[in-house]
C-alpha cells in the first residue's frame, strides 16, 4: 500500500454523460444546441453511446480530478480542468468544470484535424 | 441586415472567412474591437454609426464559436446602449459615443440575457447567472449546476439545473434563501 496519495473518487451524473451525447435533453435555446454539438464532437471522435464507452469517459474524467497539474482556470471552489481523450477515429480536448469531486459540464474542443494545442481554446 | 436602434444604425454581416470579416472592418474609422477565438465556426461584423454621420463607424469582429446560444444582441434604446454576448464574451456598448463601455468574460459559456429593470440584467452563462448593472458593474454572481430552466418572480429568481435541484434566489443579493 502505497501512503500519502489520496485518490480521490469523481462524482460524475449521469445526467452529464446524457449532455455528452445529447440524450434526454430538454429543451433549451442554450443547452439544445450545445448538447447537438457535443453529440457531434463524440461521433467525431467514433465514440458511440454505449455503456462500454460511457465508462471509458468515466474512467477519464476520473483520472482528470485526480492530477493536479491540468487546471487552467478557478473561481472560488469551481475549477476548470483541460484534457485529452483519444477515441477510435481521432482525439478530443476536453474543458470539464468541477466544484471539488463534482463534475459539473463538459465541452469538447477540436476541429476536423483534432490537433491538440496545449494551453490553447 | 440592419438594425435601428435610437439614433444608431447597427450593420450586421456575416463572412465566409476571418481575412473577409477584417477586410470589412478596414472601412470603421473609429476603431475597432474582435471578440476572437481559434475555434471559430462563423464570421460576424458589427459597424455602427450614428443615422446623421453615416461616414463614421465603429466595428466589432465576432468569431463566434457556434457552440449553445450563440451570439446574442440586447439593445437598450432609452439608455443608447446595446450588449452582446458570445461565446464566453460580454460587451457593453455606448451608442452615444460610438464606443465600447465594458466587457468581461464569463466563467463557462454565455447563454442568454434576461432585463430585470431598467437599470439591471441578468447574464445567464452554462452553470449559473450574473447580475450586473447597465454599466457592467457585477452585483453578484451565482454557479451551481447547469442550468435547465429559470424564472423571475417580484424579487426572486428561481433556477432547476439539469440535475432536478431547484434554487430559490434573492435577486438583490443572489443568495439562496
Amino acid at each position: 500500500m502505497i501512503k500519502g496519495i489520496e485518490i480521490k473518487r469523481a462524482n460524475i451524473a449521469e445526467g452529464k454523460l446524457d449532455y455528452l451525447f445529447n440524450k434526454n435533453i430538454k429543451p433549451d435555446p442554450h443547452n439544445t444546441p450545445r448538447a447537438v454539438e457535443n453529440a457531434k464532437q463524440m461521433r467525431r471522435i467514433g465514440l458511440q453511446d454505449t455503456p462500454e464507452n460511457r465508462a471509458l469517459l468515466r474512467q477519464h474524467f476520473e483520472a482528470v480530478v485526480n492530477d493536479s497539474t491540468n487546471i487552467i482556470r478557478g473561481l472560488g471552489a469551481k475549477t476548470i480542468r483541460e484534457s485529452f481523450f483519444m477515441g477510435k477515429k481521432g482525439g478530443v480536448k476536453f474543458e470539464t468544470v468541477w466544484e471539488g469531486e463534482r463534475l459539473i459540464t463538459i465541452e469538447p474542443h477540436g476541429g476536423l484535424r483534432g490537433i491538440y494545442k496545449p494551453g490553447g481554446s | 441586415m440592419f438594425i435601428n436602434i435610437a439614433n444608431n444604425y447597427l450593420e450586421l454581416k456575416y463572412h465566409s472567412s476571418e481575412e473577409e470579416l477584417l477586410l470589412a472592418l478596414t472601412s470603421c474609422n473609429l476603431g475597432k474591437v474582435l471578440i476572437e477565438s481559434e475555434e471559430a465556426e462563423e464570421f460576424i461584423s458589427i459597424q455602427i454609426s450614428r443615422r446623421d454621420r453615416f461616414d463614421s463607424r465603429f466595428g466589432i469582429g465576432i468569431y463566434n464559436e457556434e457552440k449553445g446560444i450563440g451570439l446574442e444582441i440586447l439593445p437598450i434604446p432609452d439608455k443608447e446602449l446595446v450588449i452582446l454576448g458570445v461565446n464566453k464574451n460580454i460587451l457593453g456598448f455606448e451608442l452615444k459615443t460610438l464606443s465600447p463601455s465594458f466587457a468581461f468574460e464569463t466563467f463557462t459559456r454565455f447563454a442568454g440575457f434576461y432585463l430585470l429593470d431598467e437599470n439591471n440584467l441578468l447574464v445567464r452563462d452554462e452553470i449559473g447567472f450574473i447580475k450586473l448593472d447597465l454599466f457592467g458593474n457585477k452585483k453578484w454572481e451565482f454557479y451551481h449546476d447547469l442550468v435547465q430552466d429559470f424564472q423571475v418572480m417580484d424579487k426572486t429568481l428561481w433556477v432547476t439545473t439539469m440535475e432536478n435541484e431547484t434554487f430559490k434566489l434573492s435577486l438583490e443579493t443572489g443568495l439562496p434563501f
